[in-house]
């Protein structure tokens, strides 16, 4: 009877577990979930330039203008696919070269209508920017004054002027900034100096 | 809304990333000093007629002309162009006047010739105008000119100077017993800014 007992036990379990078997397959068939991989790479840009100072240096001479320029490059790089806008300003609301109470002022001129080196002025130049010369602006310590090549002051703080606008990524992109002084015998001996800011936004 | 919420804070990420950058770089421009120097006209005649019991004098100007762009000025000196300080002609002399620049003398001496500055050293402030074959003055100073090596100093400046004039008088004093001749000598001033 114990025997008997035990074989029923075994065939009612071997029955439920077939008919587990049968009711899971016939009710869920297939089923699925979907994850959206999400990166967001951040526009990054950086600028740098050549050395951090222009030497305009100018020996006179009496009797004429005497004038010297000195190129900046300015390197940007950036991820940024629309690219990145680059100015420049004065680093303050003092646009002339300093030397104690000494002072050389900046150029008369614009960038859209850039003018020669008037004596006693500096200046600057992006070759084939706005009203600037196409060529010429290759560097001269104390020549005479061009009488071509224009050049603009530099803009106060504020008051940025746009010197490169691209539209892509960049990888070490350079634009040469011409940067000229001229003097004659009147301008007081002395170091001259002034702070000019490049920057560099994405777009 | 879970996925939403991961999605706005995305965005809000890029937004708070800075996407520019900037430099700054000195312009430096070192003017140099220069100077120039000129004089009048090269040569300072101080021609003299003796005559007989007296001692003539006669009195002329040089014009220094000194332009620089130092702000810290210049010094003119003067000197004597070689070591010897007499004026000559041939195989004669009128000596240079005994008297220095800090103490000049008075009236110069017979067959003598000197500088003055006016206000300069122990030089009289005013007075030396000029003349020609006049009697020796008996209030004006004159001293030697020193010799090359030994120059001295009409002024300091201690700033810029745009065509700045010092006016540099000549003086020889002769009697009859002075060799007739045309005596010279060369005289070299210096402009060094400071």
């Amino acid at each position: 009877m114990r025997e008997d007992l035990k074989y029923i036990r075994v065939g009612i379990v071997t029955l439920l577990s077939v008919g587990v078997m049968v009711g899971t397959t016939a009710i869920v068939s297939a089923d699925t979930a979907s994850t959206t991989i999400s990166s967001v790479i951040s526009p990054i840009i950086s600028l740098f330039t050549t050395s951090g100072t222009v030497n305009l240096n100018i020996t006179p001479a009496a009797g004429s203008t005497k004038q010297t320029i000195a190129s900046d490059t300015v390197t940007v790089s950036t991820n940024d696919s629309s690219g990145y806008a680059l100015t420049l300003q004065d680093g303050d609301a003092t646009t002339t070269l300093v030397s104690g109470g000494n002072s050389i002022a900046a150029s008369s001129g614009t960038q859209t209508t850039p003018v020669v080196m008037a004596a006693n002025t500096w200046g600057y130049a992006v070759q084939s920017l706005g009203g600037f010369n196409g060529s010429g602006y290759a560097g001269a310590s104390s020549a005479a004054v061009s009488g071509t090549l224009k050049f603009a002051g530099m803009p106060a703080s504020g008051s940025a002027n746009t010197l490169k606008s691209t539209s892509g990524t960049a990888s070490s992109d350079t634009t040469t900034v011409w940067y000229a002084a001229a003097v004659d015998s009147t301008q007081p001996s002395g170091t001259y100096t002034d702070s000019v800011t490049y920057t560099a936004t994405t777009n | 809304m879970a996925i939403a919420g991961g999605i706005a804070s995305a965005f809000m990420l890029s937004t708070a990333v800075v996407s520019a950058d900037t430099a700054n770089t000195t312009i430096s421009s070192v003017v140099s000093p220069i100077i120039s120097l000129f004089t009048t006209s090269g040569t300072v005649n101080v021609n003299v007629t003796p005559a007989a019991g007296s001692t003539k004098q006669t009195i002329a100007s040089d014009t220094v002309t000194v332009s620089t762009n130092d702000a810290s000025g210049y010094a003119l000196t003067l000197a004597d162009g070689d070591t010897n300080t007499n004026l000559v002609s041939g195989g004669n002399n009128i000596a240079a006047s005994a008297g220095t620049q800090s103490s000049p003398t008075t009236p110069e001496a017979t067959n003598t010739w000197g500088y003055a500055v006016a206000g300069v050293g122990g030089f009289n402030a005013s007075g030396y105008g000029s003349a020609s074959s006049a009697a020796v003055s008996g209030t004006l100073k004159f001293a030697g000119v020193p010799s090359s090596a030994s120059p001295n100093t009409l002024k300091t400046t201690a700033g810029v100077a745009s065509s700045d004039t010092t006016t540099v008088w000549y003086a020889v004093a002769v009697d009859t017993t002075q060799a007739t001749g045309t005596y010279t000598d060369s005289v070299t001033y210096t402009a060094t800014t400071n």
